[in-house]
């Protein structure tokens, strides 16, 4: 009883603080989005390529697939990130915070989306192959006209997942330097003392963030569902 | 207009094909019969490469594709799977595109045709099969014989020289057999070539100008409809037809 009774719930959230930092923290919300953003795109590409290689009856492109797959999802964003910003300058290759971050996190969603994308792929009846054959489509029509459309509705939900990660994995930027949201929370916390306030404070921003985020992607499933009545 | 000679179709240790020769002459309707495992959806789908033969020889619309060791070049399969149209057993059409969206694929894609003339054409191929009404239908918003159809239309858009129907009416509701058999029938009029696999004997009898019966791999006889339905010389022809109609009630 006592414990409760010591328990100073008026220091838990500051919303002076809150107010006066916020401007600082969102800042910080440009790095996270436009990270966020520009490498999902280079990954879907990176993870589209990777499962066409991946899927190829030939050694030569389906080996490096299986071990870039193999060495993204087997090892920790945060080391990834830091061989590339830390471990790479003993090469005399110096990459920037952004740089880094860029390159780390386009191969990270390469690696996840990859085994989506190739799932989705499969599941595609073998029929629809077969169908796009007989019109004497090419291998890569066939793909980009029949199979891809198809499998982006299977691929959408993971792919949204990977989405919202991505964002949330944003803020292991701030251990490299990359000036994001939560590197910015940290300055303020750092000034203050008031850690509390601050990172409940970056939580919520990445919340609202994520929310808005999984609306469009219901959005879309839905546009992509159209065609099963 | 097909040329086949011994060829062969292996998968695995299984012989699927054990030598067949065949000629299918232009405007010939050609259909095989035979008991399932027989080989003759092997041997339809080798006509347009979607199997590449072990062995053997294919010519068709004057391109001759030889099978051996070596598979034969991307270049050659096109060249000659450009001059067949398929329609197959389930259909498989492309959900996401309507029934219009469907037939002008193939030309729009693979020929780069222009959209407006593509459209007058597809459209034109829908009336044939009497879908013209159902354009703008999604796939899944068609009954199984109005699939069909679109799909035979979807062949037609091509303009292949060769028609290949892999049991074309055994996914189909009892009820919804006849209109397909009609469409296809319509076409045999109009000396299209095709070969057609199919366990409708009585539609066989009424419109193949021969009748091939496979049996474990190999061509076991063939001959005029009224030949082999009425007076096989093979016992396993006569056997197969046995049980064949004792099922058809007709």
């Amino acid at each position: 009883m006592d414990v409760l009774q010591q328990i100073q719930w008026e220091n838990l959230f500051n919303p002076q603080l809150a107010w006066e930092s916020f401007p600082f923290i969102i800042q910080g919300s440009v790095y996270t989005l436009s990270l966020s953003l520009v490498t999902m795109a280079i990954g879907l590409i990176l993870g589209l390529f990777t499962a066409v290689a991946r899927m190829s009856g030939n050694l030569v492109f389906r080996w490096p697939a299986r071990a870039y797959i193999s060495v993204i999802r087997g090892t920790p964003l945060l080391v990834q990130l830091f061989i590339l910003y830390f471990g790479l300058t003993v090469t005399g290759i110096t990459l920037t915070p952004v740089t880094a971050a860029l390159i780390g996190l386009s191969l990270n969603v390469g690696g996840y989306t990859a085994e989506t994308i190739r799932g989705s792929i499969l599941s595609i009846p073998k029929g629809q192959w077969e169908a796009a054959k007989s019109l004497n489509m090419t291998y890569w029509q066939s793909l980009r006209r029949i199979i891809i459309p198809q499998s982006v509705r299977v691929a959408l939900p993971p792919l949204a997942n990977t989405f919202l990660s991505l964002v949330k994995d944003t803020a292991l930027l701030s251990v490299i330097t990359v000036p994001e949201m939560l590197y910015q929370a940290k300055i303020v916390a750092g000034r203050t003392y008031d850690y509390m306030t601050v990172y409940i404070l970056v939580a919520a921003i990445y919340w609202v963030i994520c929310t808005i985020l999984n609306i469009f992607h219901e959005r879309l499933e839905k546009r992509y569902g159209r065609y099963t009545v | 207009m097909i040329e086949i000679k011994s060829l062969h179709k292996r998968f695995g240790t299984a012989e699927v094909l054990k030598g067949i020769d065949l000629k299918v002459n232009k405007g010939e309707v050609c259909c095989i019969i035979g008991p399932s495992g027989s080989g003759k959806s092997t041997l339809l789908r080798c006509m347009n490469l979607l199997e590449i033969p072990s062995a053997g020889e294919l010519t068709l619309a004057g391109i001759r594709l030889s099978f051996g060791e070596k598979l034969p070049k991307e270049r050659e399969v096109r060249l000659l799977r450009g001059k067949t149209g398929m329609v197959f057993q389930s259909f498989n059409l492309f959900p996401h595109k309507t029934a219009l969206e469907n037939v002008m694929e193939g030309p729009l894609v693979v020929k780069k045709m222009d959209r407006a003339p593509l459209k007058k054409q597809a459209e034109a191929l829908l009336a044939k099969v009497g879908m013209a009404d159902k354009k703008d239908a999604f796939p899944s918003q068609l009954s199984g014989g109005q699939q069909q159809r679109v799909a035979i239309a979807r062949a037609l858009g091509m303009e292949p020289e060769v028609l290949l129907f892999d049991e074309p009416t055994s996914a189909l509701d009892p009820e919804l057999i006849g209109e397909v058999l009609k469409t296809i029938k319509a076409l045999a009029e109009e000396n299209q070539t095709m070969v057609i696999v199919t366990h409708e004997m009585g539609f066989a009898r009424d419109v193949a100008d021969r009748v091939i019966f496979m049996d474990e791999g190999r061509i076991v006889e063939q001959g005029a409809p009224e030949k082999i339905f009425s007076n096989p010389s093979e016992e396993r022809t006569r056997k197969f037809l046995a049980k064949m109609l004792e099922k058809e009630p007709c």
